[in-house]
This record gives structure tokens, C-alpha cells and sequence, in this order.
């Protein structure tokens, strides 16, 4: 059994980008500037419904 | 069901200095529009009222965001936002609910806020145990 993705790493990686996820969560299967471009990519690869993970463009604490 | 929480990478800082990271209750949802449905990460936010998730997603479900009815929102810093509510279902863990979501155009993140989620399901975090327990209400 493939190992859950770690999105901390992803997160580091893609910055203000959207992120497609494979749907088991185990590795990343596009990524773009918008949501429909990290979409495309996925979809290319065969995985035509990701989980889209929206990445802020930096890393600096939150709060609603 | 049971998730777990998510560790998200932090900048360390002054007062921070030896964080690199921070876990949050992160899950995977699926919002549903008419036919179409989009997967997402969301973030359990106790302390928003609505849901809010960003216009990318709800174009990628087909809504006309605009056409929404608009409420304001204000962040604790004293941000604001606009948000575009629909009618649409949302599904965690199997469960299927009606939910009356915000869709912003400004939004670093999707919010699973008290209506059109903590109303919905029975939320338990167990931060030590890094677990979030959602039943059905």
C-alpha cells in the first residue's frame, strides 16, 4: 500500500500554486497556477477527479 | 471517520524561531453542484461562520459565482472579503448535506465554518492523538 502523501513537503514546493492530488492521496498529478491548469495536468495523467489542494503563496502564520 | 490532521510548513520568525511547521485539521471534502463535483482539501475553522471556498472551485462546479447573493466578511486582522453564496451539497465521509457556501475570489484556503459544516456533522479533535473524529449529527 502506497504511503499518504505528505503535504508539507508539497506545500514547500508549490507556493501559490493549486496543487491535483491522486484520489488514494498518495502523489501529486499536476500542478498550475490555477485550479483548472493543475486540472489539465492531472487529467493528462490519467486522473480525471484529484483532490485540489489551494497552497498560499507564502508561509507566514495564519489567522482568519 | 476518521482523519488526520495535516502538517503545513511555517516560516520561523522572531517568535518563532525554531518552528518549521504546525499541524492543522486539514480534510479532504467533496463539494457537489447540479452533475459536477470537485474534491478538495478544507480547513475545520471553528471560528468562521460560514463556509468559504474560492471561486476557482466553484467555476470548476459550473456555478456563476457573481450571480450569488454577497455577504461581507472581516478576518480578526481586519481584512475583508466579498463572497458569493450558492446552493450546493456538500459530502464528508460519505455524508451528503445541503450547504449554503461563500465562494471569494481572495481566499488562500478553503473554510469549513460553523453553518454548512459544524451544524451538519459532530466534529471531535484530539490534537494529541493528531485526530479529527467526524460523525453524521
Amino acid at each position: 500500500m502506497a504511503q499518504r502523501l505528505k503535504l508539507e513537503k508539497t506545500y514547500r514546493d508549490n507556493l501559490g500554486k493549486w496543487v491535483a492530488v491522486d484520489s488514494k492521496q498518495t502523489k501529486v498529478m499536476g500542478v498550475g497556477k490555477t485550479l483548472e491548469e493543475a486540472s489539465q495536468k492531472a487529467a493528462r495523467k490519467g486522473e480525471k477527479h484529484p483532490i485540489f489542494l489551494q497552497v498560499p503563496s507564502s508561509l507566514e502564520s495564519i489567522v482568519l | 471517520m476518521k482523519f488526520k490532521y495535516q502538517r503545513i510548513p511555517v516560516a520561523s520568525n522572531n517568535a518563532f524561531p525554531n518552528r518549521k511547521s504546525i499541524i492543522k485539521p486539514l480534510i479532504p471534502i467533496r463539494l457537489r453542484y447540479q452533475k459536477n463535483f470537485v474534491d478538495i482539501y478544507a480547513l475545520i475553522d471553528s471560528g468562521a461562520d460560514d463556509c468559504l471556498f474560492n471561486a476557482e472551485i466553484g467555476a470548476k462546479l459550473g456555478i456563476d459565482i457573481t450571480s450569488g447573493e454577497e455577504n461581507s466578511y472581516r478576518g480578526i486582522t481586519g481584512q475583508s472579503t466579498i463572497a458569493y453564496f450558492h446552493k450546493i451539497e456538500i459530502e464528508v465521509g460519505g455524508w451528503k448535506h445541503p450547504c449554503y457556501a461563500g465562494f471569494c475570489y481572495d481566499t488562500p484556503l478553503s473554510a469549513l465554518g460553523q453553518d454548512g459544516f459544524f451544524n451538519l456533522f459532530k466534529i471531535q479533535f484530539n490534537y494529541s492523538k493528531s485526530e479529527i473524529e467526524i460523525k453524521n449529527k
